[in-house]
């Protein structure tokens, strides 16, 4: 017996109740194909379906069945703490804080070859970890601290904004992670190794008319791109004007009928937290028209 | 591994430090100073393609053996945006056959699906070939949505094709099939508000609206546990409450799926919705709430609203903190 829990997945498509999901027919003038078979209440308490055809086994659609696993997967992992003598209930719930600060301490100097893949991305590999480690309420050594710092000053590039490593072009998503990274580390070295007023002139190259920011030169146009932009423009308190204008309106302009906050216009919501705080940061300055209704 | 464009796995794979086209290149190594951080430990390979192709990139060489390279690099890492975009410059620069480069990034894409760069080097090509990729690109999102029929990059793909290039006209037949599929595919409803909204062809929110009501409830009904159809129902009727309200079908859908289920959430708080901006309960509906509030006799005679909004806080416990500040709304 399957416990019911009353996840939600953070995208509404979510389902508890594994009825069938026979679909509407009718609609277009270009005609859909006709409605396959009987609809079937759920099981819980349901009625029998009301043309009287034959009950038979629901077929359940994709996102049941995912759904399904994941709630089974959930449950497995409740059932077996649930299951648990105290003492190893206790041990099983305990946050492994030196293997995580082992763990997060030398792969800020040293990562395997499969990490390869975010080649692009050293600036984020430094904030995890040392947004990690604050976290935990661990210091780095000195020496890991300066070498962190000149490592993202050789990501920054000389007409501002950082790169996903040394040379590479900057871009805003790997200067939000520089930005952050150096502002956790909170020290006067990592802060006064930020060019702020080259990343004010990146930032405004990356602008685009709609009032959207575009990631990097030529690169995509997105709300990520507004929120880690605004972000970080707020934090070294370079966001002025120029740099706000428009982007709370294209933000408005990416919510949906849902009422939640796409990538882009027409796009589908979804549930990330940055947009968020993006919306609260415009709304606190600029307040413009999204609609919270 | 890493073949360059054109010649897909048919020779050995040659790096570039054995190539005679590049024979007269230096290879740049990467600056990471002396004491490195977030050190990778680059295989062989990796290491001497993006040594040659920084060479390269600094000497901002556009060359057939420059584009040869970028394709070495991206197949070893996709993610790497530079090389995208020389790869990009250097296309320009040689003007390039896009189509053949369509072909490649297809490849690509196929194998990293919900990778940011390729599905942005796709945008680039088609708006570059311009209304002749519709159709080419509507073949390419359909095959990666029948993989995985929620890729969001997908979907934004398609979005944007449709509303830059065109290739409307069997749109809203694709999105009754992937209905048909998973009713719960939340990105094809989505997908429909589109249409339903912004196609050329159908003409519009409002001439659609009527038959989207009705398309829409039959899904509720089918299964009142779906929040996309509610979502989609509320989105048909956008900034224009009394035409909600107005619809009888709606506060029938609402009673219906009580009838069968008091507890469904959708529908306790699509019809606390429709009361708040007016909605006339029928005996019928004001019936079925107070049978619910007889299964809880806490309530005594209070407003229909503050009845379905208690029922709400008891049914939809994770967010009681909001039902119970809505009914504090409500007494004024």
């Amino acid at each position: 017996h399957m416990v019911r829990l009353s996840l939600r997945s953070s995208r509404p498509h979510g389902d508890r109740a594994p009825s069938r999901g026979t679909q509407p027919s009718g609609g277009p003038p270009a005609s859909a194909a006709p409605m396959d078979s009987s609809s079937q209440s759920p099981p819980a308490g349901g009625d029998p379906s009301e043309d009287g055809a034959a009950a038979e086994l629901p077929r359940l659609t994709v996102t049941q069945v995912e759904q399904m696993k994941v709630e089974a997967r959930v449950a497995d992992i409740y059932r077996v703490l649930f299951d648990a003598a105290p003492n190893a209930k206790s041990v099983m719930l305990e946050l492994w804080r030196d293997q995580h600060v082992e763990y997060l301490t030398k792969g800020l100097r040293h990562l395997a070859p499969s990490f390869h893949v975010l080649d692009a991305n050293r600036p984020w590999l430094c904030y995890w970890m040392v947004h990690g480690l604050a976290v935990l309420d661990e210091t780095l050594d000195d020496d890991l601290e300066n070498d962190i710092v000149d490592f993202l000053s050789r990501c920054q590039d000389k007409h501002g904004g950082y790169g996903g490593g040394p040379g590479q072009l900057p871009h805003l998503a790997t200067s939000y992670a520089a930005v952050n990274t150096l502002v956790t580390i909170g020290s006067e070295r990592a802060l006064s190794s930020i060019k702020r007023d080259n990343l004010y002139k990146f930032m405004l190259l990356m602008k685009d008319k709609s009032g959207a920011f575009r990631m990097h030169d030529g690169g995509e146009i997105d709300v990520r791109a507004c929120y880690t932009a605004i972000s970080v423009a707020s934090l070294v308190n370079i966001l002025d004007d120029e740099l706000a204008k428009g982007v709370g309106n294209y933000i408005a302009s990416c919510q949906t009928y849902e009422g939640g906050i796409a990538g882009e216009p027409s796009a589908e919501a979804h549930g990330t937290l940055f947009v968020g705080w993006l919306q609260w940061s415009c709304l606190m300055k600029w307040r413009n028209s999204i609609c919270l209704a | 591994m890493g073949s360059s464009s054109g010649e897909e796995g048919e020779e050995e794979w040659v790096p570039p430090s054995r190539r005679p086209e590049l024979a007269d290149v230096a290879p740049l190594p990467q600056a990471d100073g002396p004491c490195p951080v977030v050190s990778i430990a680059y295989r062989g390979d990796f290491h001497e393609v993006m040594d040659y192709f920084r060479a390269l990139y600094a000497a901002g060489e556009r060359s057939p053996r420059a584009l040869r390279l970028t394709a070495d690099a991206i197949h070893l890492n996709p993610g790497n945006y530079t090389v995208w975009h020389f790869r990009r410059v250097v296309l320009e620069a040689l003007d390039a056959d896009l189509l053949l480069e369509m072909h490649f990034v297809d490849q690509i894409a196929e194998s990293n699906p919900k990778n940011y760069q390729v599905w942005h080097h796709k945008r680039w090509l088609a708006e570059k070939i311009g209304p002749d990729a519709a159709n080419s690109e509507h073949d390419f999102t359909r095959k990666i949505l029948a993989m995985d029929a929620k890729n969001y990059h997908a979907w934004s793909h398609r979005q944007w094709v449709l509303q830059s290039l065109g290739g409307w006209e069997s749109e809203l037949q694709y999105c009754n099939q992937l209905l048909e599929e998973d009713v719960f595919n939340n990105s094809a409803w989505n997908q429909r508000y589109l249409l339903v909204t912004r196609s050329p062809i159908l003409g519009g929110l409002a001439a659609m609206r009527d038959s989207e009501v009705d398309y829409t409830v039959e899904a509720i009904m089918v299964n009142p546990q779906n929040e996309s159809p509610w979502r989609y129902l509320r989105g048909l009727y956008k900034d224009d409450n009394n035409l909600l309200v107005a619809d009888n079908r709606i506060s029938d859908a609402c009673l219906k799926v009580l009838n069968k289920d008091w507890t469904c959430v959708f529908a306790l708080s699509f019809l606390l919705d429709l009361l708040r901006m007016g909605l006339q309960p029928s005996d019928e509906l004001k019936g079925t709430i107070k049978a619910m509030e007889n299964s809880d006799p806490e309530t005594g005679h209070a407003d229909i609203a503050v009845i379905v909004c208690s029922i709400l806080q008891k049914c939809d416990p994770l967010r009681i903190n909001y039902w119970s500040w809505y009914q504090t709304t409500l007494s004024s």
